[in-house]
């Protein structure tokens, strides 16, 4: 590596975006423009952005399902679906929006804000960020790439074997569900991967580890339980996949495998992905609360523990999904004391989000109402999940309709909620423009109304006994009012949901325009343009507290203010700053790559690969790795503007 | 550039105490009791699961009659374990309240003080995973081994 280029010392220049030097940088960073930039573009806004648009796709496509479900289940003795439909629906269904969506709409938002909030020019390894969309976006097709054909997964999101193995599921359905994982797997892990780089590597000058954003602190938490966890589900796939098509005996009963073999992998994974798909979330409201109340967070130290904590606690609770399986008492009381315990952490965040809006003055903007509206569900959702942490509890519960309704409270109520106010909190931002506020209230009270109506009642539904995953049920057991409730409910929440997307295409146009910080919001995000430029900051910003934009009011010290306007220019190619990983101080210049083709060759490849083996086609496969080698030397051949050449 | 060189740009450091207290001190006191509770939990239950379901048939009674008294030792060690990273915590915090301006209140508000808001994350994870670890190995009291 040139010494000369990573370790000059940086010009340090006053700098706004319409500086001369912003020029410079603008040519820096833009890229090609058209189709051909479209395909090649590492800059984390567009990728943030292809995955928000994409999740919320998958979010739609789930929700349509769910639609035709809840018509199925509306009335006893429907059979507007034939069971085999019915299964194929609920586990498509749980498939998008647990795989396909939640996550995902995370990942958007981490992709598009950290460098902004971190105040940074990109991610770490911006290829490595495009890589991990395209195939996110490749295993989302190949997921769906037989419902058509009437043999989509039809075993449920986790998938128990023996129902999933070759001799009581003998179509494509479960090889694609295994294959489609191990290959979204490879993107969970890669992204993972560059959220921690970054974190650890390109904070701006002075932004030290506490002085960190919640959602930063959630993002990373759940990449850490990500690298974890995400393996366990993998190699549970993949030894699932073997079992069905080679042959081997992992969860083979008859042949000395063990099928609760399965559930641990799965659950090991399971539990831990429900706290990454919830603890970035829990960060957008713990970031855009503050703003709306007028006061930081109540609480910023315990609450950033609590984050660690509610994951670390995560990885010892995934028992509470097996208490049916007849394991010694003994062993699962470690599991029921941990899944009880982890209350604790989940009780700061929440007595902080309510103490900060107690001692502030909130502004009741639509953002603000879906993050008290989390803040509610999340108390319902926790208290759901946590009767069922306890052992005796669970097993009359297990498998009915109270675990549909704890596990939907938690995923609507603590992450949707959250994401549709993060969008109405980012959207000028990200756009220029705001959202409409009078529309979004409706969109607010009829998703909060409608996900009530429809989802509270399946608690009672689930003490009187209706099972999960029943295609119809006949009318003398009485359940068929309380049903047709759900599904009135469920629909009028999908029409908030609709009311939510006419407001962000309808603004997208017409919106007012936003300026700078709307919001008049703390964080470093809020002090660039709206959009942001492509180069994100005319100089990198140095940071001297928490709330870099509140310091005025915060009273701290004149001679220890944070600078948006004076710092390190960088404008010699694409280049940011290197900083210590807990104190960020200045360290190495980072020479960034420019767009490039690979990533998008890559995954093609890597979906091709799969689609080989999901065919038995060995020469599809062959082809596709020797594609994936060429990529991948293209990728990592030496380049001089990386200063990976000697000069 | 010097590594560690802040006085280019205008602000202080974010850690002006970081030198009274070792990086070694700080992860044992953020580490010791999450390791400490996650091995009670891994251990003991991969011992109690075994010890009472070793083959195909669940037994009515432990394989080895001590596992009471296992789990109570493993229990124990793991408290003593998250109680000494609490302590080193607690130490590191002492050293190192002065850090920024503002008493703890204003540490658990804003942060301020990255040597600090270490010792004190790692007072705060020790005394939630010591509780944790009593939780779990309180178990041994009200619950039954193997049925």
């Amino acid at each position: 590596m040139s010494e000369v280029e990573t370790f000059r010392a940086p010009i340090i220049a006053r700098a706004s975006d319409r500086s001369p030097s912003s020029q410079i940088l603008k040519s820096n960073w833009e890229g090609a423009g058209g189709v051909a930039g479209w395909l090649s573009s590492v800059d984390h806004k567009e990728i943030g952005k292809r995955y928000l648009v994409t999740a919320f796709l998958f979010l739609i496509i789930g929700g349509l399902e769910a639609a035709v479900m809840r018509a199925q289940l509306a009335q006893p003795n429907e059979h507007l679906l034939t069971p085999e439909q019915y299964n194929q629906l609920f586990t498509m269904h749980g498939v998008t929006m647990i795989f396909l969506y939640a996550l995902p709409v995370l990942s958007g938002f981490s992709n598009y804000l950290w460098p902004l909030l971190l105040g940074s020019r990109d991610m770490a390894f911006p290829r490595l960020n495009a890589l991990s969309y395209w195939v996110f976006l490749f295993a989302g097709i190949f997921l769906y790439v037989s419902f058509p054909l009437g043999k989509a997964p039809d075993d449920g999101w986790f998938n128990y074997v023996p129902y999933a193995s070759r001799a009581y599921n003998p179509g494509p359905n479960i090889d694609v569900y295994a294959l489609g994982m191990v290959l979204l797997g490879i993107s969970t892990t890669v992204g993972s991967i560059n959220f921690i780089v970054t974190l650890l590597r390109m904070r701006a000058p002075g932004m030290s580890i506490n002085r960190v954003p919640i959602l930063i602190w959630g993002t990373l938490t759940a990449s850490v339980g990500n690298l974890f966890a995400v393996p366990a589900v993998s190699l549970a796939f993949f030894m699932l996949w073997m079992d069905r098509q080679f042959g081997t005996h992992f969860f083979d009963v008859s042949a000395g495998g063990q099928p609760l073999l399965w559930q641990h992998l799965f659950w090991m994974f399971g539990h831990p992905w429900v706290y990454a798909i919830v603890l970035p979330a829990m960060g957008i409201v713990s970031d855009g609360l503050p703003t709306f109340c007028r006061r930081p967070l109540v609480g910023y130290t315990p609450v950033a523990l609590a984050t660690v904590a509610t994951m670390a606690l995560g990885f010892g609770v995934w028992v509470h999904h097996m208490f049916a399986t007849g394991l010694p008492v003994i062993a699962m009381s470690y599991f029921s004391a941990a899944s009880m315990i982890i209350v604790i952490p989940s009780s700061v965040a929440v007595f902080s989000w309510v103490a900060t809006i107690w001692t502030g003055r909130p502004v009741f903007t639509s953002a603000f109402l879906f993050f008290v509206g989390f803040v509610i569900l999340f108390v319902i959702g926790g208290v759901s999940g946590f009767m069922t942490a306890a052992v005796p509890v669970d097993l009359q519960l297990t498998h009915t309709y109270f675990v549909v309704a704890h596990l939907h409270y938690v995923i609507i109520g603590i992450n949707v909620f959250p994401v549709v106010g993060g969008i109405f909190y980012w959207f000028p931002k990200i756009t220029g423009r705001l959202m409409n506020e009078a529309l979004g209230k409706w969109s607010f009270w009829v998703m909060f109304i409608g996900f009530n109506v429809g989802f509270f009642p399946m608690h009672i539904l689930g003490i009187a006994g209706m099972p999960r995953r029943i295609y119809t049920y006949p009318e003398y057991l009485g359940w068929g009012p309380l049903n047709l409730i759900v599904t009135l409910g469920s629909y009028l929440f999908a029409i908030g949901v609709l009311l939510f997307f006419l407001n962000v295409f309808v603004s997208l146009k017409r919106g007012k325009r936003a300026g700078d910080n709307p919001w008049d919001a703390a964080s470093l995000e809020w002090s660039t343009s709206s959009p942001p430029p492509v180069y994100n900051f005319a100089v990198i910003p140095t940071v001297a507290s928490r709330y870099p934009l509140w310091e005025g009011r915060l009273n701290q010290s004149d001679d220890d203010r944070s600078s948006m306007q004076e710092g390190f220019l960088l404008d010699k190619g694409r280049e940011t700053m290197g900083t210590t990983s807990l104190d960020a101080e200045p360290d190495v210049i980072l020479k960034m790559p420019p767009d490039a083709y690979s990533p998008l060759v890559l995954a093609l490849a890597l979906a091709v690969l799969f689609i080989g083996a999901l065919l038995h086609s060995w020469w599809l496969l062959g082809a596709s790795l020797v594609v994936i080698l060429l990529a991948s030397t293209s990728w990592l051949w030496p380049q001089r503007s990386l200063s990976q050449i000697e000069t | 550039m010097a590594p560690e060189d802040l006085s280019q740009v205008s602000i202080k450091h974010p850690a002006p105490h970081r030198h009274r207290v070792s990086l070694a001190a700080l992860f044992f006191g953020l580490a010791a009791a999450p390791a400490a509770w996650n091995a009670q939990l891994l251990i003991s239950a991969a011992l109690s699961a075994h010890a009472c379901y070793p083959r195909d048939v669940p037994l009515a009674l432990p394989i080895w009659s001590g596992l009471w008294w296992i789990l109570l030792a493993i229990g124990a060690a793991g408290m003593a374990l998250a109680i000494a990273g609490g302590l080193v915590s607690w130490r590191s915090w002492r050293l190192t309240f002065e850090e920024a301006p503002g008493s703890a209140h204003h540490l658990l508000d804003l942060g301020e003080g990255r040597t600090r808001f270490l010792a004190m994350f790692g007072v705060l994870a020790s005394f939630l995973f010591a509780l944790a670890l009593l939780f779990a190995t309180a178990a041994v009291f009200v619950v039954p081994l193997c049925r």
